[in-house]
């Protein structure tokens, strides 16, 4: 299983992290401060840390000097919003970088990100009887390849990662699209309706009233 | 061109022209004096000359005298003299020559000064230069190799003032000749005849062109010399200013900590210290105007951090919520982190807007009494302290604080409860006030709390800034409410006083000014005699917070609220 380690004195979004992070799989320990996350990293070995530049005690930066010597990858959370604070914590060496505030499927998107550049998730997921290669980006239906396009590929992606969760039109759209949803174009209903006929998920994706989908199992 | 040459090429001419009229003149001066002098000599020459010629004259009979030659009488008396130095000669009435030393013949006019009607061949019979006929009558004026020179004009006078001389006319000239220069003295004696002695004086002349020649050549060198020492001084004195503006060139292209450094009394050294001073105040008015903008920009920064926060939150649980099947316990606890911090959100707006109140509030100076003011912010704070098991003492001199009664209460709030956010359960806070003999009034406000380490003292007025963060998050506070104060206190041009130890608590003593006596009396005159009764006498702050360091628990309450 995967370690997250968050690092947050802000209780409130440290529990939100924890508590999103771990209904999606994930293992997660709360540091509160600088020092209390950097004898975490020493003691026990993570895959992953969610770092505050913002800490009582050692800032964001020390504590991140200090994972890098384990060999952690780091994203940075950061109020600021502000550039230069964003290049820094990526220059000295974080993976990525969340401004706050954030959306928990953002969240979820870049962790997986991070974790999959270090190899750290499984090339194969399985689930029902679809087994999908994130590697070489194919997907087999009971032995049997399904010829997938790319969006369709990156919607079914998002829907495994985020099964049981009611997923938002405009969530889905600016994470496999990219960009801002206007809230009118009908894009995002025809790739789910082409992915359902194609993976025959009628019973699984369903639609959820003047929200969007849910991927149940 | 530069500053130094151009005084320079001003001076130095300026100081050759002086040099030679004022050489000149001395020059000049000297000569005259010699050359009087040596007229002086010739006059008397021609004096002895003619009073022994009569002398001997007379010492002979009428006889004798006709045998007798002229130079027979003249030679008992008198040395010939070589024609180099001068000729004495001696005319008779029809100016034939009856003695003369010499052939030396000076053409002068004293013939025609003397006796203007006379013919001018007299002055050939003369044997004078032939060139002499052509004179004029001008004075001084000869052509020629025979020149009057205008140092004798006018000086053939029929005239002497001497009285000596009123038996005879004497006349004398200054005539050049063949590049040498004669004194001639020509008089007429009482017995008929001309005694004319000529003295060459070249010599005067002479001396006056080698002391011209000497003083030229040095009046040269010592302006060579002056100039010298001129341009080096100026020279000198503009590298200062050529390091005066350098300096200022390079404090121009952002080099702010460049100074010059120019030991001297004189104007460059002033002007020096003026740029150094200069210097000086445009960089604390940098470092404050950099001081400002760091300031706004950290505050800006806890403003985006304060907000960004909880709007995190409340965003994401509400997310959360809304994508998510959660069991009742989850939603539970989202619904109340949302709640929670949508109360900080809140928190920090009124605070925020108090604080942007203070900055435009148009403040209303009324003499506020004391008591009302202490009741006033009790009951405030009054529920609060319940939810905490406190216990406020609240103790007052009667009195007024001149200030605004809406700022004022807000003041003894935010005190209070950061009092209350500090206390443990249980705890004590004071309120007291005292007023002083000055007329001022002070507040303090004690509590038994957590108090706070004496190296956070004076940040804690910064707008955010949390001793402990997730302690004051808990209270629900912002870290507004001492920058707050702070603001109100400037408005009312008062100060305090901040005194803590960590683990016992804190003590905020709080002076404000005196309400104006004219005010006082002409708007409450009965409150006033009252305050003054009932008032603390001469009550120092400092004196109380001497007074209460060393006993942090406070004795004899009178007033106590629960």
């Amino acid at each position: 299983m995967i370690k997250i380690l968050i690092v947050e004195d802000e209780e409130a979004i440290a529990n939100l992290i924890r508590m999103n992070l771990a209904k999606s799989g994930y293992q997660c320990e709360i540091a509160s401060d600088g020092e209390e996350a950097a004898d975490a990293i020493s003691e026990r070995p993570f895959d992953l840390i969610l770092l505050d530049i913002m800490l009582p005690k050692l800032n964001g930066y020390e504590v991140l000097e200090y994972a890098k010597t384990v060999d952690v990858p780091v994203i940075f959370l950061t109020a600021m919003g502000e550039t230069d604070q964003k290049v820094k914590g990526l220059k000295l060496g974080a993976e990525d970088y969340i401004a706050k505030p954030f959306e928990i499927a953002e969240l979820l998107a870049r962790v997986e990100t991070v974790l999959r550049r270090y190899h750290k998730t499984e090339r194969k997921i399985r689930i029902l009887n679809i087994e999908i290669d994130t590697d070489s980006r194919t997907v087999r239906q009971d032995g049997r390849e399904v010829d997938l396009t790319t969006k369709e590929f990156d919607l079914l992606l998002m829907f495994v990662r985020n099964k049981n969760r009611a997923l938002y039109r405009e969530t889905i759209y600016e994470n496999v699209w990219g960009g801002e949803y206007s809230g009118t174009g009908r894009t995002v209903d025809l790739h789910v309706q082409r992915l359902k006929k194609k993976l025959g998920l009628e019973d699984h994706i369903t639609a959820i009233y003047k929200v969007g989908y849910r991927f149940a199992v | 061109m530069k500053l130094s040459w151009k005084i320079f090429f001003i001076t130095t001419p300026l100081f050759v022209l002086f040099l030679t009229i004022f050489g000149t003149w001395i020059v000049q001066k000297s000569f005259q004096s010699n050359l009087t002098r040596e007229i002086e000599s010739c006059l008397m020459e021609n004096e002895m000359f003619q009073t022994s010629y009569e002398l001997a004259m007379n010492g002979m009979s009428a006889g004798q005298r006709e045998k007798t030659s002229a130079r027979a009488v003249v030679e008992p008396f008198h040395q010939a003299v070589d024609s180099e130095l001068g000729c004495a000669r001696v005319y008779d009435d029809t100016r034939k020559v009856l003695y003369q030393d010499n052939e030396l013949m000076v053409p002068h006019r004293i013939w025609e000064e003397l006796e203007p009607d006379a013919a001018s061949e007299d002055v050939q019979a003369a044997g004078g230069d032939s060139e002499n006929t052509r004179a004029d009558s001008s004075a001084g004026e000869v052509s020629g190799a025979g020149e009057a020179l205008p140092e004798s004009a006018g000086s053939v006078s029929q005239t002497s003032d001497s009285p000596d001389e009123t038996a005879y006319n004497v006349g004398r000239q200054i005539v050049r000749q063949d590049g040498k220069y004669y004194v001639a003295v020509l008089a007429k004696s009482s017995s008929g005849v001309w005694i004319e002695t000529l003295r060459n004086v070249s010599s005067v002349f002479e001396d006056r062109d080698d002391i011209y020649g000497s003083y030229q050549a040095g009046m040269l060198l010592v302006a060579f010399f002056a100039g010298l020492f001129t341009l080096l001084a100026l020279l000198l004195v503009m590298r200062n200013t050529q390091k005066l503006s350098s300096a200022t060139r390079r404090f121009a292209m952002g080099r702010y900590d460049t100074r010059v450094s120019i030991k001297s009394d004189d104007e460059i050294g002033r002007l020096a210290d003026d740029f150094n001073w200069m210097a000086n105040v445009m960089n604390r008015q940098m470092e404050q105007l950099q001081n400002d903008v760091r300031r706004q920009e950290e505050f800006t920064s806890a403003f985006a951090h304060e907000l960004k926060t909880p709007l995190t939150s409340i965003i994401g649980y509400a997310e959360t919520m809304r994508s998510m099947d959660l069991t009742k316990e989850e939603s539970d606890m989202c619904a109340d982190y949302i709640y929670r911090q949508g109360k900080r959100l809140q928190s920090l707006s009124y605070k925020l807007l108090e604080m942007a109140m203070a900055d435009q509030y148009q403040m209303v100076y009324r003499n506020v009494s004391v008591r009302e003011l202490f009741e006033e912010a009790a009951k405030t704070v009054e529920t609060a302290l319940l939810e905490k098991h406190l216990s406020l003492f609240v103790e007052q001199d009667d009195g007024f604080i001149l200030g605004d009664r809406v700022l004022l209460s807000s003041l003894l709030i935010n005190l209070l409860d950061n009092a209350r956010k500090a206390s443990f359960d249980g705890g004590r806070i004071w309120l007291t006030g005292r007023s002083m003999a000055g007329g001022g009034y002070s507040i303090t406000v004690e509590d038994e709390g957590k108090g706070i380490p004496p190296e956070e003292l004076n940040r804690i007025t910064e707008a955010f800034y949390m001793v402990d963060k997730s302690r004051s998050r808990k209270e629900g506070g912002a870290g507004l409410g001492l920058a707050l104060c702070k603001k109100i206190l400037e408005l009312h041009q008062g100060s305090w006083q901040m005194t803590s130890e960590p683990g016992k608590g804190m003590r905020v003593v709080v002076l404000l000014g005196a309400p104006s006596a004219k005010e006082r009396v002409r708007r409450r005159p009965r409150r006033a005699e009252q305050r003054q009764k009932t008032g603390g006498g001469d009550f120092q702050a400092e004196d109380y917070v001497r007074r209460h360091g060393a006993d942090p628990s406070f004795s004899g309450r009178s007033e106590g609220r629960r």
